[in-house]
């Protein structure tokens, strides 16, 4: 599904991965969290082959990661404060009140105070993907991997999920890779910006050439034009 | 003609890959094992939910297995043998097989589809991925403790079966059949031995085992969205029907060599 591809992500900076739906954006991201592992080339993080780690390592590593799941994948039997604090309890050995406190401030960070004890079915989509991205950042991970953070959202919820991605970056200077098809996010939250067709990066540049560039696959993105040099199919 | 052959060796190969998935999801389980304690607080609600939960279905299930094995035997032996055997019969049998086979196939229409059914919706719903990516392994939080409260709740669930269908065989001999408390006891007393228990015991131990792990594999390697979860509760379902018949039967080859 992927082929001659590169890509790398600095110490504290924003990769944002843009394509179609179906090109294969996440599962870039699921090679990057060791769920799936390429049949050829490696997958490195921190300098270390995660492709061919043992999987007492790839827990280890995993550790120092968070995910945000497209569909959220929040654990639908679980309250949302069990969401968030079930990396807690299972890798630190943290006492209930600290867990608790711990829980209550990555909840107000995502500007959801408060809704601990509600279940997942209770919540609306957007609060169900910052309650998925206070889960993300509950170990206080240095790489964070979004999979279309902002799809199904309406504008106003998408840009305050926007907002949140840079203020977790900026505030617990993360690594973030973002995968999205949504030109808003590109433009706001990267600080590198790759656009993947049929499994080939074919640009990849800041947020300022991105917009500057006249590479006819760029634009035809931008402008959201069914017509040019990517094809689609039926 | 080629394309008949074809077919059949895709069969035949999907179903040897999927044994030997099977096979290596079981041996992770079991190796899991010593690990339990590390998930008490969810192996205790499985086990509640697997155990308590069950109790009501199994106690109506069970009254009328009881009660229609009364009726049956003593229509059976009509008035050839001494009225003392029918409760001998009737404890004989529910302890060392309607017990433990009943309860099972009910079990694994309650507790095994469900396993199977909510693994499943957790595996198409990305949350298994979720697990893996918090580094939480899913076999270690969510499968062992489903087959460990299976295979320690199976044996109660069915000892509770059995005293209620024994309850509801003696409640028609009495009631139905007329036939004196002291004689129903002095019946199963004479008949029932403490091997008895034991290999309906035995049994159910490992039918609770079979059930859960079932479940859970189905489960667990749920594909393709919402048809593939109805597919899994379906299979598991089936799948756990065939296999208590099967291994009630080579149990019963094993644990009574007479009858063979």
């Amino acid at each position: 599904m992927l082929s001659d591809l590169s890509l790398s992500v600095p110490r504290g900076e924003t990769l944002v991965i843009m394509g179609r739906s179906g090109a294969g954006k996440s599962v870039i991201l699921k090679h990057m969290v060791g769920l799936l592992n390429p049949d050829r080339g490696a997958v490195l993080f921190d300098g270390r082959r995660l492709d061919r780690m043992r999987r007492a390592e790839l827990q280890q590593a995993r550790k120092r990661m968070g995910m945000l799941f497209q569909s959220s994948a929040l654990f639908d039997s679980m309250t949302v404060a069990e969401n968030v604090s079930l990396g807690l309890r299972k890798h630190t050995r943290l006492g209930e009140k600290e867990i608790a406190a711990k829980v209550e401030a990555k909840l107000a960070a995502v500007g959801l105070a408060g809704i601990e004890q509600k279940m997942p079915a209770e919540l609306s989509g957007g609060m169900r993907k910052r309650v998925g991205l206070a889960r993300a950042i509950a170990m206080d991970p240095e790489l964070i991997l979004y999979d279309e953070p902002t799809t199904g959202l309406d504008p106003i919820t998408a840009d305050a999920i926007n907002n949140l991605i840079i203020e977790t970056r900026d505030k617990f200077g993360v690594t973030s890779v973002v995968v999205t098809h949504d030109v808003n996010t590109v433009l706001k939250v990267g600080s590198t910006v790759a656009l993947l067709n049929e499994g080939k990066i074919i640009f990849s540049g800041t947020p300022a050439e991105l917009k500057s560039t006249d590479n006819p696959y760029v634009r035809q993105f931008l402008e959201g034009r069914a017509e040019g040099p990517i094809k689609v199919h039926f | 003609m080629l394309e008949l052959f074809s077919r059949i060796g895709e069969r035949v190969l999907g179903g040897f890959y999927r044994l030997g998935e099977a096979t290596l999801l079981i041996l992770r389980v079991f190796g899991e094992l010593p690990h339990i304690w590390r998930v008490h607080r969810e192996t205790v609600a499985q086990m509640i939910r697997i155990g308590i939960g069950s109790m009501p279905l199994v106690a109506v299930t069970s009254l009328f297995t009881g009660m229609v094995l009364a009726v049956q035997t003593s229509y059976q032996i009509e008035e050839y043998v001494p009225e003392i055997f029918i409760a001998s019969a009737v404890c004989k049998a529910t302890i060392i097989e309607l017990g433990p086979v009943i309860t099972a196939l009910v079990i694994s229409g309650r507790v095994g589809a469900s396993i199977a059914a909510e693994l499943g919706t957790m595996r198409v719903t990305e949350q298994i991925d979720a697990l893996e990516t918090m580094a939480v392994d899913p076999v270690r939080f969510l499968l062992l403790p489903r087959f460990f409260s299976g295979l320690v709740m199976m044996p109660v669930i069915v000892t509770f079966g059995c005293l209620i269908a024994i309850a509801g065989g003696y409640a028609v001999c009495l009631l139905y059949l007329e036939m004196s408390s002291v004689a129903f006891f002095q019946g199963m007393r004479q008949f029932v031995y403490p091997y008895d228990i034991y290999s309906g015991l035995l049994k159910s131990f490992i039918f609770g085992g079979t059930i859960s792990l079932v479940g859970c594999y189905y489960g667990y390697c749920t594909s393709q969205g919402a048809e593939g979860v109805g597919r899994a509760t379906t299979q598991s379902v089936v799948t756990n029907c065939l296999l208590i018949l099967i291994f009630d039967y080579f149990l019963a080859m094993l644990l009574f060599p007479t009858a063979g």
